[in-house]
């Protein structure tokens, strides 16, 4: 087994290319665990990439040389692979605990969750919707790269769905038998809103337990399984300064008649009687989940535990406080991985 | 009472230029029904609509009502009530109409009491003078217990060296009353 131990100068000198990236982050950002630790891991990588022969130079700046480095850990997953370096050797030439804690969790990830990290990385990178004060910041965090990923992937939540279906489309309220839809969840973007005007619901009939059925005005939208018309209630629109809006939304849901037939018919969001929050107007799908991410990231420096797994935090420009549903019941900082329940602005 | 907690709650939020929005809530917990503290996610007005609304069906005035919160939806008639937390599509248990009835009877008792916003300020500011100084300066987050209700701060680091009047003096948001 070869084991290479290394003098931190003598890794540095060879390359320029990192120490000028080295030295460019530490005179641009201040000298946070963050930052401090990303260097070292350049460096590190680069050196192990010099060792197997791919000596691909970085340019200077982070951005290049971050892909280096993962093209670096790919190289390192295979040395390692092969028992050829053992990573302590490299940190404890650096006497850094920082890099230390920053590999160890790099080590602790499966080979997906870090082939996903870098198609996450790669997909913000090319679109990045977070305010310019934060979004390079966010975007070579390697904990809210694994949080966006969270976010945005479509696997269960904790009730099941996606968060993108609660968010943009509103999540479906079942009957017990599930044979009709009762009621509306969610929906927190304009996305969500199928009419096109606000209505003003109506009623001529009255179903089984003798409350009002608003079967006017009918929806313009198509009404499929998969999708039903949503619309804002006249007049309820309330937008607040930072551009959420707050809006009573209805659904186009079944109900029973006194003589059990069923019968389409507007009804409210369920819940706190219709209301609702709106991400703001124009924020497209990857906007609002990557500002999700971004909030539920800044929790454990800015955020707030409300109550149950209700979190606040907020959004990159600082305007925008964001609600969170995140795991099961507890006063602990969630883990990254604990899925959503919900997500919605305020 | 021994099922019952009342709380309010004081946080700080850093928003935009590190400016510091400080909310108020207030809390009602009963341990027998669960998920019941999220009525504090909705307004005030509300919490008083159905009130009103669910006396209704108790006295058979109104057949059914659908009322509540997304973590804590009821569907109630005369005599049951069923109640669910809809997000994580969990059943949280029927309960007597009647119990939901006292339940938002009291959490609106509690709320009348503060609703004086100004009455709400001057309560957590005698709370505050309850604990020492040092106590109050050295540490981000304090409980203090008066008339069984539990007042919790929970201060940010830039609210540090913050005078009490001041801490109170820049609260923003009073939720439920200003949600």
């Amino acid at each position: 087994m070869l084991i290479v131990t290394l003098k931190h100068e003598e890794i540095i000198k060879p390359n320029n290319g990192a120490l000028q990236a080295w030295q460019h982050l530490y005179n641009s950002f201040p000298i946070t665990n963050q930052f401090r630790t990303n260097p070292y891991k350049l460096l590190i990588t680069q050196k192990l990439i010099g060792e197997l022969n791919n000596p691909t130079p970085p340019t200077g700046l982070f951005e290049p040389a971050f892909t280096v480095f993962d093209a670096g850990l790919i190289e390192l997953e295979k040395a390692l692979a092969k028992g050829n370096y053992r990573i302590s050797n490299y940190l404890d030439d650096f006497g850094s605990a920082n890099a230390r804690e920053m590999l160890i969790f790099e080590q602790e990830l499966t080979a997906p969750t870090r082939l996903n990290l870098l198609n996450t990385w790669a997909k913000i990178r090319a679109n990045n919707y977070l305010d310019a004060a934060e979004k390079i910041l966010a975007q070579r965090s390697p904990e809210y790269l694994q949080i966006l990923a969270r976010t945005t992937e479509n696997t269960p939540l904790i009730s099941g769905e996606y968060l993108g279906y609660h968010i943009f489309r509103g999540k479906y309220v079942m009957n017990k038998a599930r044979d009709r839809v009762t009621g509306l969840m969610g929906g927190h973007s304009w996305l969500a809103v199928t009419e096109p005007g606000e209505i003003t619901p109506l009623s001529t009939m009255v179903n089984k337990e003798g409350s009002p059925i608003y079967n006017l005005p009918a929806p313009t939208a198509s009404i499929t399984s998969a999708s039903r018309p949503v619309a804002i209630e006249s007049g309820s629109n309330a937008p607040f300064p930072n551009g959420v809006v707050q809006v009573k939304l209805y659904i186009w849901a079944e109900h029973i008649t006194p003589s059990g037939v069923t019968v389409g018919g507007w009804k409210l969001k369920t819940g706190n009687l219709g209301e609702t929050t709106l991400f703001p107007r124009g924020w497209t799908k990857e906007q609002t989940l990557q500002e999700i991410a971004y909030a539920r990231w800044k929790i454990p420096t800015n955020g707030l535990h409300i109550d149950g797994n209700e979190w606040q935090s907020v959004s990159s420009n600082g305007a925008i406080k964001i609600h969170m549903y995140i795991g099961p019941h507890s006063s602990t900082l969630p883990a990254f991985n604990l899925p959503y329940g919900s997500a919605f602005p305020k | 009472m021994e099922n019952i907690s009342l709380e309010i709650s004081v946080s700080s939020l850093v928003m935009n230029k590190s400016e510091i929005e400080r909310t108020v809530r207030l809390f009602y917990f009963d341990s027998r029904i669960p998920n019941s503290s999220y009525l504090i996610g909705c307004k005030y007005k509300y919490i008083l609509q159905m009130e009103i609304e669910l006396k209704k069906v108790i006295d058979g005035i109104s057949q059914y009502y659908e009322w509540g919160h997304e973590r804590f939806f009821v569907e109630s008639y005369k005599d049951r009530s069923s109640c669910q937390d809809p997000i994580n599509e969990q059943d949280l248990g029927i309960f007597p109409t009647i119990d939901l009835y006292e339940l938002l009877k009291n959490y609106i008792s509690f709320l009348k009491r503060f609703e004086d916003i100004e009455k709400l300020k001057r309560f957590i500011k005698e709370a505050l003078k309850l604990i020492t100084n040092e106590d109050y300066i050295n540490n981000t987050h304090c409980t203090i217990i008066v008339d069984d209700i539990k007042i919790n701060i929970y201060k940010n680091n830039k609210d540090t060296g913050l005078l009490i009047d001041d801490f109170i003096n820049e609260i923003k948001s009073f939720i439920p009353y200003q949600n």
